[in-house]
């Protein structure tokens, strides 16, 4: 990293910031009831001192009850698949890795699929069902690869095919059996991801798992690094490879866990956006973790803006990260060939 | 003394034995120059001194320290063989990598470290590469790329596998007289890999000899002979002594297979 990068960083960190305000501001006040601006400053400064009029009340309901969650467990999601989708790809050594790639997404998806299954949907159950799931996917892949000394990443990723493949069927399997009039349209649109019906209690499950990966991977990213110049320079540059993975490998699963309970599966982002950041920052891990973070949630929040903006009837926003994600990447890996 | 390995053994398969009861020290401002045919172990011995493989017998010590596996010590500077990097990462990054291990989980890398880096390029006159991705380097400046995150900590002991491997003659002489010039001024130990006795003899104080059933070190021109080289390459040679520069230099030739 050059002086000018260096500063290129901290340019970008800061824009990415002011983004970030400007674009959860504008996702408060835009939507199918929308709120103009000096609105939104007369209920700041009037919930303070209980006199909101009638009309100010539907605004404010609006606002505090269902946006501001909302826009909240997006750049929550948004941040903590992208800045997995960084890590994966810098521990595996290879750009084309995304958050799923250990199997958590379909586990998470198999908890939940059971929690709808089994309880309706209501409630607690079907969160922490899947939240648990996504955990046990990574120990599972942890169980088939072994605790040896001198494991091949292959093996890792084996493990995760395996594990997600297992899982993938379950899901198919409660489908099979669930009543298609009620819940195997609830688990379809699960599986589609969104945060239409977004509240309080999403955040307060997902807060605790999503920061504590993304912090415990903001603090490893340096040894990022490290990792993605293969096991031997590892060992001789200071950090036990073995144990630093799955470490890394354990707050990724945290972070990818506690985005996939609240949301449902939302692909692409943990792949696309470290993509776009290295543009900007490079390819340090150093630098490009923190940025991925930013952008993740700045692009989940505008996203998700347009997802219930569009049209009258929302469209699920798996799909439309999926319809943006996927030909940007095929521009992207034109591209590349094309430069290669 | 910096580094002393006594009584290593290893084997990868039970019963058949790599390398064994390996003895040897090496003081500061010394250079061992580590040979042996294909296959033989050379790269395993540097990988059981450095820690990455475990000693099955025996054990390293440097500077009074026991090596163990999966601590890695900060006192060595392990040079692998010039290998492709998965991502661009510019040459100031790469040597800074070297201080990313041994900090902390809380530390990162700042400007300080950076300013080192830019230091040691310059020493190496390669300071002019800093910027560029390491996947634009040629295989030799990348080499220098990864002595220079070597030296970054300060090592006690630089552990070379092979540096002259993909480097054209004139590259070589500058790399071996880089190694030479670090070693003695910073009076450190130093263990180089390499196929080439012509170069053992150039810069080695030490010459550690490895064959399969034995092994030979000591000084290099006790080592070094014809005779030896017919044991454990299988080959005739014919060596020959002249003057440069006040120094007797000792060149070999090599005939044919015994």
């Amino acid at each position: 990293m050059n002086k000018e990068r260096n500063n290129q960083y901290n340019n970008v960190t800061i824009f990415l910031f002011l983004l970030l305000i400007i674009i959860s501001i504008f996702a408060l006040l835009v939507g199918q009831y929308s709120v103009s601006l000096s609105d939104l400053f007369d209920i700041i400064t009037k919930k303070t001192d209980q006199t909101l009029g009638n009309t100010l009340e539907t605004a404010e309901h609006v606002l505090f009850q269902v946006r501001i969650p909302r826009i909240i467990l997006a750049g929550l999601v948004g941040a903590g698949l992208s800045i997995s989708g960084a890590a994966l790809q810098g521990t595996f050594q290879n750009p084309l890795v995304s958050p799923d790639l250990l199997g958590v997404c379909s586990g998470a998806g198999f908890g939940a699929a059971l929690g709808i299954l089994l309880g309706n949907g209501s409630g607690l159950f079907t969160p922490v069902l899947s939240l648990a799931f996504g955990l046990i996917s990574v120990f599972l892949v942890y169980f088939f690869t072994g605790t040896k000394n001198h494991i091949n990443i292959l093996y890792v990723i084996l493990g995760g095919i395996i594990v997600s493949s297992i899982f993938t069927a379950l899901i198919s399997l409660i489908k099979y059996v669930a009543d298609s009039a009620q819940t195997l349209p609830a688990i379809t649109f699960w599986q589609m991801g969104s945060f239409a019906n977004a509240t309080y209690h999403d955040i307060k499950i997902s807060f605790i798992p999503v920061v504590t990966g993304i912090v415990g991977l903001i603090l490893l990213r340096w040894k990022i690094n490290l990792l993605s110049l293969g096991d031997e320079d590892c060992y001789t540059l200071g950090i036990n490879p073995n144990s630093t993975r799955w470490l890394i490998i354990l707050f990724t699963a945290l972070t990818t866990a506690g985005c996939v309970t609240v949301s449902g599966v939302i692909g692409w982002v943990g792949l696309v956006i470290p993509h776009i950041c290295r543009k900007f920052v490079g390819v340090n891990h150093g630098y490009l973790l923190p940025t991925s973070c930013l952008a993740g949630a700045v692009f989940m929040i505008l996203v998700d803006t347009a997802a219930r903006n569009f049209t009258a009837a929302e469209i699920p926003i798996g799909i439309l990260t999926a319809l943006i994600g996927a030909p940007f990447f095929a521009v992207i890996y034109r591209k590349g060939t094309e430069t290669r | 003394m910096i580094l002393e390995v006594h009584n290593g053994c290893f084997e990868y398969f039970s019963g058949r034995p790599i390398l064994k009861n390996i003895m040897f020290h090496l003081d500061g401002g010394q250079i061992m120059a580590v040979m042996g045919r294909n296959g033989i172990g050379k790269t395993t011995l540097i990988k059981c001194i450095v820690g990455i493989l475990p000693w099955n017998e025996g054990f390293s010590m440097i500077e009074e320290v026991r090596s163990q596996v999966n601590k890695p010590i900060k006192g060595i500077g392990y040079v692998p063989q010039a290998h492709k990097v998965s991502f661009a990462y510019s040459v100031r990054d790469m040597v800074v990598f070297g201080k990313a291990g041994h900090q902390t989980y809380l530390a990162a890398p700042g400007k300080n470290d950076y300013a080192l880096a830019d230091d040691i390029l310059d020493k190496m006159g390669i300071y002019d590469l800093r910027n560029q991705s390491c996947n634009e380097l040629s295989g030799g400046q990348l080499q220098l790329v990864f002595i220079a995150r070597a030296l970054i900590n300060s090592p006690r002991l630089l552990v070379l596998d092979e540096p002259e491997a993909h480097l054209d003659f004139r590259n070589q002489i500058r790399l071996l007289n880089l190694i030479k010039n670090v070693v003695l001024e910073n009076k450190i130990a130093c263990i180089i890999n390499t196929h080439y006795p012509n170069h053992a003899m150039r810069i080695a104080d030490k010459c550690f000899l490895l064959g399969e059933h034995d092994y030979r070190v000591g000084c290099t021109a006790q080592v070094m002979t014809e005779e030896n080289i017919r044991t454990y390459f299988g080959v005739h040679s014919y060596s020959h002594q002249f003057q440069y520069n006040g120094e007797t230099i000792t060149t070999f030739a090599f005939l044919d297979e015994v």
